[in-house]
């Protein structure tokens, strides 16, 4: 029974960085649809409001802070579709990867220049309260993290079901030259996409540096198990990034509990590299659809 | 002479530059370490670049050869030039590994998985005690070569010695692979990335490729790893942090991520910023930020990258000093073309000499037990490969009227062309008038197709005979690109077989059955945009170019015959077509027409004796039908290919179409000859929806039938 009881100890530990990666698969998920692009940027764009966050806790307390933060994410999100990502589409999906990419490295280095590379630890938005659980304990900020994230996600996927908007996102991540016919604006609905994607990635941000730590590289870094979660949902499909999240988030927080191989470092990554490598082999027929329909 | 002079001043400098007078050691080891980006970022260039697979995890390519070389050269005591090629096929191997990924996943999907496997490398191997030796960092001596005091001794720790080395190394890489590019695996991996559809519809095994191109792309990083820690005796884990990756990946993209001089150029320019901040104190603390401004410089301002820049300005160059001479040629080409109008108008239309009848179809195995076998062993046995005779369709013989020669088809009166399609054509392969005495070339047998619970296809039955045209119609809808493609190997059917010169081929993929002599056309073009129409045709000689993929990068005398030979054959064919104002443009930007034409061309150019069309004349003007439809005419005459045929161009089938088959809702309509389906009632009410009678009216395009 001490493993089960482990086991589920665990699973509960888990639950906040649940919560975290939901928020970022989302992210990449939605600027995907909008943009056709990978955001390697996306653990800076969760990284940098964080630290806006902790400037401004000490200013104007922390709500407003956070609040701050949040949109400042939406504008560095918007900042990049504009700056880059647009301006680079003609250059093709690798130079616009790569854009991303400069604006990963650039934001780390300002992060640098500014706060500096050692960890700090930032005061979260809710009070410092803990749990116990097992021989751990999981902290208010953590949970509310994870319900948070759930909401989030349920309130995201209503929208895309439900509204106009949600509709004519959908509709011109599908075909940009269809919906344009149709009088949607498909760079409105990037623009949007950015924003909503930049704010998610704010907020995973700001509330994960609360119960980690804040540093320009490891944060940023953070966001890597949910480009595997992205990726297990297929990339394109809000709620699939939502139950790869779920699956990702329990893989980390759970293979270094099975001992032996698992405790070693960078265990967890060989299991979601396997994870995303099996997903790939099983879905790879439904991945590569579109390229064969386009060709009949 | 100049030139020369130039040159010989330009490489004697780039190899002498460590001793050149008031050159410090920092410049040559950042140039060693420009020619070791170089390397990555032309493995960049082939894997990406040519083949369309976005790559994320180089970095941990270049750690795999760099750790392996570390474990050779301390466990085994294998020293620098040995333990090169174990570093390479190394780190081939595991590139090839990762590559059977992108048999499943393309694009992004591809990119995050390369991302994730960096990422793993970095967090896990790369830290294991077993990978990296016990102190996490691989450190290695490296031995002098050869004795010490003579001119043959190199001290590899010497950086200038080194140096040498990469140069070396820089110089052999660039030149593999520019032969790699020019050469049937060049083109086949350029075919890959513009259109699978179509590169597997030519022959090309995309799968082999594919991989191919991950295990070069990996030995060639393999390779910069490899001297990399040559270079630098002491690499940790952290050198090829997941990051490593993405600065790789930039690196190419700087350069331009298609060209190899790029790559090169854009190695030579990181490295100088290296140079530049170990030289100016005042951009301490600021690399970071001004290297990623500099690649957003770069990046936004020359998105072609620095390998269009030398290109470009050649270009300016040319076009500044060649204007004046411009219009003296334009002018000159004017009175070109009115000369040559004012020949055409005197001169009569030209017809082929009458020459002896042949059967086309130059079996090279029996296929009636292979057929067993291949059912068998599928992927292991060699299938039969049919095709044209080439000296047909260089022109160098052709085919006379048979001896019923009066079965010519009436075309408008034509604009003479020498020896072209143009030409009336005379039937050289005249067809026994009972069906049942032509050898069938393509037989479909009750072919079911479904998608889930939709029945795309239901019972379709087909047959195409030797020298025959076959026209499959039917409303929109009706299931007739399905059953193209289930022909074609494009989508498994559900039930039923396919035959080919009757071997079964039903399990068989796509390239297998382009490759013993079925040639398409695609309803939507399926060209390969970034190349010209010359190359794109040169991409269709694949299945007859028997060089292997080591010849090609080492330009043995086998890979260029067979490289002449391609293109004395796709030459022959543009002739034919009469594609010669055209054949070195860029598909991008040509005219629509042109295009099926070129597609048709290409499909000719695989000297395929079956050819699939699918809707040929969409898109395509009364004329153009009409040329298009005496074309058909000309290759099945004179060269005795068999065509099927998917058209809507009622007009059309009915004049070139020696037999019809009619599909409607997925099910086999009616079949017959032109004239019988024009009055079959089903086909009328169901296709046609016209009163019998107005159809009777309308003028058969045929005569002598």
């Amino acid at each position: 029974m001490g493993f089960l009881r482990d086991l589920f100890v665990n699973v509960v530990l888990t639950t906040p960085l649940v919560g975290a990666y939901t928020m970022f698969a989302l992210g990449i998920v939605f600027i995907y649809r909008g943009s056709r692009v990978l955001n390697l940027a996306h653990g800076a764009m969760a990284m940098f409001p964080a630290y806006i966050a902790y400037a401004l806790t000490g200013v104007a307390g922390p709500y407003a802070g956070a609040l701050i933060a949040l949109a400042a994410g939406g504008v560095l999100g918007l900042s990049i579709e504009r700056v880059l990502v647009r301006r680079l589409r003609p250059a093709g999906p690798t130079a616009q990867t790569v854009g991303t990419v400069a604006a990963l490295g650039i934001l780390i280095a300002l992060a640098a220049r500014i706060w500096g590379t050692t960890p700090i630890h930032a005061k979260g938005v809710f009070p410092d309260k803990s749990f116990a659980v097992g021989n751990s304990a999981l902290s208010l900020g953590g949970i509310a993290l994870f319900f948070i994230a759930i909401a989030v996600a349920g309130g995201f996927i209503a929208l895309f079901r439900y509204t106009d908007l949600g509709l004519a996102m959908r509709c011109s991540a599908d075909n940009r030259r269809a919906a344009a016919l149709m009088g949607i604006d498909p760079e409105r609905t990037t623009a949007v996409a950015w924003l909503f994607a930049g704010a998610l990635a704010a907020l995973g941000g700001v509330l994960l540096a609360a119960s980690t730590n804040l540093h320009p590289y490891t944060l940023s870094l953070q966001v890597l198990p949910a480009f595997v979660a992205a990726l297990i949902g297929g990339l394109e499909n809000v709620s699939g990034a939502l139950y790869g999240s779920i699956l990702v988030g329990f893989t980390v927080g759970i293979v270094p509990s099975l001992g032996g191989i698992g405790k070693q470092t960078g265990a967890p990554q060989v299991a979601l590299a396997f994870l995303a490598f099996i997903v790939m082999g099983m879905r790879g027929g439904r991945f590569a659809a579109t390229d064969v329909r386009s060709g009949l | 002479m100049k030139r020369l002079v130039g040159f010989a001043l330009l490489v004697g400098g780039i190899i002498l530059l460590p001793w050149l007078p008031g050159v410090p050691l920092s410049v040559v080891i950042n140039a060693d370490y420009a020619g070791e980006l170089a390397i990555v970022a032309i493995s960049l260039v082939i894997l990406t670049g040519w083949v369309g697979q976005i790559s994320l995890g180089q970095g941990a390519f270049v750690g795999i050869g760099a750790f392996t070389t570390g474990l050779l050269a301390r466990g085994l005591h294998i020293p620098f030039p040995l333990n090169l090629p174990f570093a390479m096929a190394t780190t081939a191997a595991v590139a090839a590994l990762l590559g059977v990924v992108a048999l499943r996943v393309r694009g992004l999907y591809l990119a995050v998985a390369t991302l994730i496997f960096a990422w793993m490398a970095d967090a896990y191997l790369f830290l294991s005690s077993w990978f990296v030796g016990k102190g996490g960092a691989s450190t290695i001596r490296n031995r002098p070569i050869g004795r010490p005091g003579t001119v043959t001794h190199f001290d590899l720790s010497d950086k200038r010695v080194f140096y040498l080395v990469v140069v070396a190394v820089v110089a052999a890489v660039v030149f593999a692979a520019r032969n790699l590019r020019d050469s049937k695996t060049g083109r086949a991996f350029f075919a890959v990335r513009g259109s699978e559809t179509a590169a597997v519809s030519l022959g090309i095994d995309v799968a082999k490729y594919k991989l191919l191109a991950f295990a070069v792309s990996g030995a060639l990083a393999g390779l910069a790893g490899n001297l990399l820690l040559t270079d630098l005796r002491t690499v940790t884990p952290v050198t090829f942090a997941f990051t490593q990756s993405l600065f790789f990946l930039s690196v190419a993209v700087v350069g331009g991520i298609m060209s190899l001089g790029g790559a090169v150029a854009s190695g030579v320019f990181f490295a100088a910023l290296n140079e530049l901040f170990f030289r100016v104190e005042l951009l301490n603390g600021y690399v970071d930020i001004v290297s990623v401004l500099l690649l957003l410089v770069v990046l936004l301002g020359y998105p072609g990258g620095l390998g269009a820049l030398g290109p470009d300005l050649v270009h300016r160059l040319r076009v500044a000093k060649s204007r004046r001479t411009q219009r003296r040629h334009r002018a000159e080409v004017r009175r070109a073309e009115v000369r040559r109008a004012e020949e055409r108008a005197s001169a009569p239309a030209h017809i082929p000499e009458p020459g002896r009848v042949s059967r086309f179809a130059r079996r090279l195995r029996l296929p009636s037990l292979r057929s067993v076998v291949v059912k068998l062993r599928p992927r292991r046995v060699d299938m039969p490969r049919y095709t044209i005779d080439p000296a047909l369709l260089a022109g160098t013989k052709s085919h006379g009227p048979a001896s019923n020669g009066e079965r010519t088809m009436v075309v408008p009166p034509v604009v003479a062309a020498p020896a072209g399609w143009r030409v009336a054509a005379v039937d050289g392969f005249a067809l026994p008038p009972d069906r049942g005495q032509r050898e069938p070339v393509l037989r479909a047998r009750n072919v079911i197709v479904r998608f889930g619970g939709l029945t795309a296809v239901n019972d379709v039955s087909l047959e195409v005979r030797e020298h025959e045209i076959v026209g499959l119609i039917g409303p929109n809808g009706a299931g007739k690109t399905t059953t193209f493609n289930a022909i074609a190997g494009l989508n498994e059917p559900t039930a039923g077989t396919v035959d080919l010169f009757g071997v079964d081929v039903t399990r068989e993929p796509v390239h297998r059955r382009a490759q013993m002599g079925v040639g398409r056309t695609f309803q939507l073009i399926q060209l390969f945009p970034q190349l010209s129409v010359f190359e794109n045709l040169l991409v269709a000689t694949h299945v007859h170019n028997e060089t292997g993929f080591f010849s090609h990068v080492a330009l043995t005398g086998a890979a260029t015959r067979a490289e002449r030979d391609a293109r004395d054959q796709v030459t022959h064919v543009v002739s034919l077509l009469e594609l010669e104002d055209v054949a070195h443009r860029k598909i991008a930007g040509l005219p629509f027409g042109i295009l099926r034409q070129v597609e048709v061309a290409r499909a000719l150019v695989t000297r395929a004796p079956l050819l699939m069309l699918d809707e040929p004349a969409s898109g395509l003007d009364n004329n153009e039908t009409d040329e298009l439809a005496r074309l058909l005419y000309f290759l099945r005459a004179q060269l005795g290919i068999s065509i099927l045929l998917i058209e809507h161009d009622v007009r059309m089938v009915t004049s070139v179409c020696d037999y019809i088959y009619v599909i409607n809702r997925g099910a086999p309509l009616a079949d017959g000859t032109a004239a019988e389906i024009q009055r079959h009632p089903d086909v009328v009410s169901a296709y046609l929806g016209e009163p019998a009678g107005e159809m009777a009216r309308e003028e058969p395009v045929h005569a002598g039938r």
